[in-house]
């Protein structure tokens, strides 16, 4: 999820150096990608705009700070997180996302099973006749019906969805940048998914199988 | 107690497992219920195939990748004023 270490570590001595073309640089390459974060954390584009705009000033004023433990760009993506929880906090629109996790939450329509628990035959996962996710994706309809539910995640699942499957981070850095636990990671990350894949199913049952 | 989990409670397990989560007795049980239950084959099937599509989905975003060219000036004036303007 970031580029080689030393052409971040050359570009930060760059802007340190006051080097302006590298500063615009840095913002050109990371501004989408941060707005990206703040939004699965706001899910509103103007707190947003606001948190990434925050952020840079942040990010300008602590590069000195920056002590190359983590990438850049997750450093980055760390101010972008807390100022966008800020936010939203002052916004008093926050919900801590552990007690989102803690919430229960039937990932499977329960009527898909039995008194036992078991599958009921007629409500089993279909078989996907899919090809690759490239080929899929290549299905407008897919596209926006996977979009539109990640939409409508709760914050928390949309959240860590956004990081881990979106942008590619490690469960650590999910769990860091939002301050959850492992196991609640991974219980907003099945859930998230589990809703994707309810999506995706359906688009697919519109759409025919993949030939 | 049973022996192995049934399919509602597999299912739960399916990202743990994924993760690398699961351990000791509840991983080899819910290893020998996926080796035995197809239709919970089918969901981590399915559950994996839609990972794969969320890391494929950003390179197909619509939304641009680089910002508007004067949404980059404005963050640099802001970066340029003093400190106390900033704030």
């Amino acid at each position: 999820m970031s580029l080689p270490d030393g052409e971040d570590d050359a570009l930060v001595d760059r802007i340190l150096a006051g080097d302006q073309a590298a500063l615009r640089a840095l913002i050109e390459r990371e501004h989408a990608t941060l707005l990206r974060f703040a939004r699965a954390i706001t899910r509103e584009s103007d707190l947003a705009e606001e948190a990434v705009q925050d952020a840079w000033v942040r990010i300008y004023r602590g590069l000195a700070r920056f002590e190359k433990r983590s990438s850049l760009r997750t450093w980055m993506a760390r101010i972008v997180v807390n100022r966008a929880k800020t936010l939203v906090v002052r916004a008093a629109r926050w919900a801590p996302l552990d007690k989102e996790a803690e919430t229960h939450e039937d990932v499977i329509d329960p009527s898909c099973f039995g008194k036992l628990g078991f599958w009921i035959s007629d409500r089993q996962p279909a078989q996907w006749h899919t090809d690759t996710p490239e080929r899929l994706l290549d299905r407008q309809q897919i596209r926006a019906a996977i979009e539109a539910r990640i939409e409508e995640l709760p914050a928390g699942q949309r959240a860590v969805l956004t990081l881990r499957d979106l942008e590619g981070w490690s469960s650590e850095e999910v769990c860091n940048a939002l301050e959850i636990s492992e196991s609640n990671q991974r219980v907003l990350l099945h859930r998230a998914r589990a809703r994707v894949r309810a999506a995706l199913e359906k688009a697919l049952g519109e759409e025919g199988p993949f030939e | 107690m049973s022996i192995l989990p049934c399919c509602r409670d597999a299912t739960a397990l399916l990202t743990e497992d994924a993760e690398g989560a699961l351990e000791g007795v509840a991983k080899v049980k819910f290893a020998v219920h996926l080796s035995i239950c197809s239709a919970c084959q089918r969901l981590r099937s399915q559950l994996r195939t839609t990972a794969a599509v969320l890391r494929e989905l950003p390179r197909r975003a619509r939304e641009p990748r680089a910002p508007d060219p004067a949404q980059v000036d404005a963050i640099m004036k802001l970066l340029e004023a003093p400190p106390d303007e900033r704030d």
